[in-house]
Formats: structure tokens, sequence, C-alpha cells
């Protein structure tokens, strides 16, 4: 059930309170006395906090806007997905200057400025965090050909929102995106958009994890199969190890960017939603410290409490769809990402599986991504010494 | 009233059931000693996903360091977990 927080009434005399502080964005897990909202009339200014345990579903407006008091200014819900209990704003109008709460999620006051003066949709720019930055939309802008005039021209695939809806086939109903797939959206659009996506796979023998994943569970009486979170703590250190941690920036002038830590992230797939949990500096746990903090943050994520912080900020990402005996698949690159691997269901008997990887051709050859792929499928050979 | 033994068993048989039907499997004939993990009718995240409804339905606050065979391992070791705990909770509320 979702629940609203409204404008509070500050003082007696003000029926209306400006709203200086936004603390939260859509999808963000709050727990009872986190900051919501700081609202202030001429004589005072209060904090609003939450009084219960809530995902973000909509914040209403923007800091500088005035509310009278009991008004919503933000919903909460018990799960991320929850619907809003007030109408959706039609965006298939074509007046996008005026206000809309949808496609205020989770914006700030500058990126918004900065969509506006390029036209741009937020839908369509990659965000490093939860929230969409003036530093987001500045990359993405820079992504773009400059043109004569010094402006920027837009590439075909950017469609300014009435272009987008002029070109459906058929008269259709539209909804805002939810926050999780709006995070699809910005990791596929990332993807499309600024990296040299390329795929391999390699066959190996799976029972060699297999059996490695059993010894360590014996060893510790451990309920979980530890597998796929010791291969996801290898690939951590090989790629420490190897390079393979980091990006390409192009604009102004082209940079191999490596990163200084590895935030392993890892899909769980809840229900109908697909997070990317994120176990940072995952190259200085041990298998033990590695496993017990993933398997904390899947049970977060089961549970739909994960904090944003959880699933943001990853440099390499592992995904499995073994559980549905997919045999091989082609992930696509998070934001910023080398590389995502791709672990499958085995076969012939459980004695032959697949291991792909999707990478970013413009910091990786074919070369190094097998090269990393055949030390990730064994786990007794040693791991290289990291690269100067 | 809390619930029994019995009761949580067969609570526990039916939330089960539904995980391993949503892989395609039938946890039906598992016993009460037998170790879940090792039967093979869920899979790890199916595993976190029927700790998360005991959790959730029975109240019990889990944590990581519960996380273990001999704890959760087996129908009839949840059942007792969930027993202790309901006590446990009971004595402190005096």
């Amino acid at each position: 059930m979702a629940h609203a927080v409204h404008a509070p009434r500050v003082n007696n005399n003000d029926d209306t309170v400006t709203v200086v502080r936004i603390a939260v964005a859509v999808g963000d897990f709050v727990r009872p006395g986190d900051l919501i909202l700081e609202v202030e009339t001429e004589k005072a200014a209060i904090a609003v906090e939450a009084e219960q345990d809530g995902h973000v579903l909509l914040v209403r407006g923007r800091e500088g806007d005035t509310f009278a008091v009991g008004d919503v200014v933000v919903w909460l819900g018990d799960t991320p997905d929850e619907a809003v209990p007030e109408p959706v704003p039609d965006l298939s109008a074509p007046d996008i200057g005026g206000r809309d709460f949808a496609a205020d999620e989770g914006v700030t006051g500058k990126a918004r400025l900065l969509l506006s003066q390029h036209g741009l949709a937020a839908e369509v720019v990659p965000r490093l965090g939860s929230r969409l930055t003036a530093a987001d939309v500045q990359a993405y802008v820079a992504g773009l050909a400059p043109t004569a005039q010094g402006g920027i021209a837009q590439r075909e695939s950017v469609q300014r929102a009435p272009a987008q809806t002029e070109a459906l086939p058929a008269p259709a109903d539209l909804a805002p995106l939810r926050s999780g797939e709006r995070a699809v959206l910005a990791t596929v659009t990332w993807q499309r958009d600024h990296a040299a996506a390329a795929f391999l796979e390699i066959e190996y023998d799976p029972r060699v994890w297999r059996e490695h994943g059993a010894d360590f569970a014996r060893g510790r009486r451990l309920l979980l199969d530890p597998t796929l979170a010791l291969m996801a703590h290898r690939l951590a250190l090989l790629a420490a190890a190897t390079g393979a941690n980091g990006t390409v920036l192009e604009q102004p002038s082209p940079r191999r960017v490596r990163y200084r830590q590895v935030n392993l992230g890892f899909t769980v797939q809840a229900r109908e939603t697909l997070y990317l949990c994120v176990v940072e500096r995952a190259e200085t746990l041990d298998p033990e410290g590695f496993v017990a903090r993933l398997g904390e943050l899947q049970r977060r994520a089961m549970a739909h409490r994960l904090a944003p912080a959880e699933a943001r900020g990853a440099t390499v990402g592992f995904t499995s769809m073994a559980r549905w005996g997919v045999l091989r698949h082609v992930p696509i690159l998070p934001p910023y990402c080398a590389l995502m691997v791709a672990h499958g269901d085995a076969f012939d008997g459980g004695a032959r599986a697949v291991l792909g990887v999707t990478y970013d051709h413009r910091l990786l050859s074919g070369f190094d991504a097998v090269r990393l792929l055949r030390l990730l499928a064994d786990p007794a050979r040693d791991i290289p010494n990291p690269r100067l | 009233m809390l619930a029994t033994r019995s009761e949580i068993i067969t609570e526990l048989r039916v939330m089960l059931a539904e995980l391993a039907a949503q892989l395609g499997n039938d946890s039906s004939a598992i016993a009460e000693t037998d170790v879940i993990p090792d039967c093979e009718v869920v899979d790890s995240a199916g595993l976190i996903e029927f700790v998360i409804m005991v959790d959730e339905k029975y109240q019990l606050g889990i944590e990581a360091e519960d996380m273990t065979v001999d704890q959760l391992g087996t129908i009839g070791s949840i059942a007792d977990f969930v027993l202790a705990r309901q006590r446990r909770d009971s004595v402190r509320a005096g």
C-alpha cells in the first residue's frame, strides 16, 4: 500500500511551504527517521522524516517549489514497483515544457535544465547514480557530434519525446517506466551509444567449480551453494590483475580509465525485478568475506530492501541464467563497465558448460577477454600478478 | 496462539512446494530430515526466497550467521528454529 508524505504545517499563519531540499529520489529505500524533505516558510524551517519503511515511488515537484499545506509531496510504497494512487500524467501531451511530475523523478534541477536546453528526454541519458545529474547529461552530450555552429547535433537515435509518440504505429496507452525499467533502459542506452560491445564465449568443465563450491560449503556448513559467488569473486581478482576494470572516455579527448577498486555487480532476479547488487572493493575481500557480503545483498535484493548505494557503481559484472536452464546468453554492459560475464547452465550430463563475456572493445581485445575467461573457468589456476 | 511443530512443518512444505514448482520441480518427497540443498528441488536463489518467506511469515529476524545447514538445512531444523525463536520472543515479552 502506498503512503503519502504531505507538506507539513510549519506555523499557524502560513498555508503554504517551500521545499528547500528533497533528500530522496525515486527508487530509494527509507527507514523511519530518514530525512525526506526540508521545507520552510518565511518564519521557520523544518525537516520531514519518514515515519515508516518504504520505497520512494514518486517525488512531486522539485526543490524551490511551493506546496499547499497537506499536499502530497512524496509517495512511499511497500514495494518499489507499487502503483502510485494518483493519475498518471499523459505523456502523449505535446507540451513538454509544462510540469510533468513523472519526468521529474530522480532528475536534479541542473540536469533538468540541461535536458531542456538539448531537447533530450531524461530516459535516454544513462545515469551513474540513482539520480540523473548534470554530469550525466554533460557526459552524454559530450558524446554527440558538435555542429559547425558550435552547437550540439542530436544523433538520429536520440529523439525528442513528442517525436517518439508520433512514431508509434498504432494508438497506444502510455505510462512512465518503473524504477527498475528505467535502470534497464539506462543500461541498454549506454551500451548502444557509448560502448563498443563485443561478445565471445568458451566451453569449460563446470564440475571443477561445482566440486570447489561444494568443498567450500561443506567446510563452513553453508546453507547456500557458494559456487557462483566464488566465481564472481575470482572475476573481481582477475579484473584487478589484468586491467579489465575500467572504461574509455572519448570526450574531450580519448582517455583510458582504470578504476582503483573493483565493484563487482551481480544480477539478482527478484520476481519481476532485476537488480544488480554491487560488492564494493571486491578485490580486497577474501572468499569468505565476499560470499558473506554477496549473500547479504542477495537476501536484501530478493526482499526488495536493497539500498540505492548497494545497486550502483559496478565496474565489472557477473550474471547467471543457469537456474532457468539457459545455456548461453549475451548480457548488456552496465554503464561504464568493461565487461559482464555470462554464466549458463551445464549440459552433456553436467560435464560441459559455456562461459561468455560481453566486453567493451574500446578497452579490451578479444585476446584479453578469452584469457580472462580461461582463467575464470578454472579455480585452480594462479591469478596473474597485477598489471603495473 | 503459537503454531505447533506439526503445523509449522505443513506450512513450510507448502512454501517449499511453491518455490520448487516455479523451477518445474516437485518437493513432495522431501522428508523432514532431508537436507534441502542436497535435494536439488530449489537452487541457491530459490533457497534465499524460501528463507525470506519463512522469515517474514514467522517474524524471525534471520541473520547472516543463521544461514547454515545446521540451523536451516532441513524442514525439521527450520521448524525447530521457528519454535526456538518464538519461545525466546515470548519469554522476552514477559
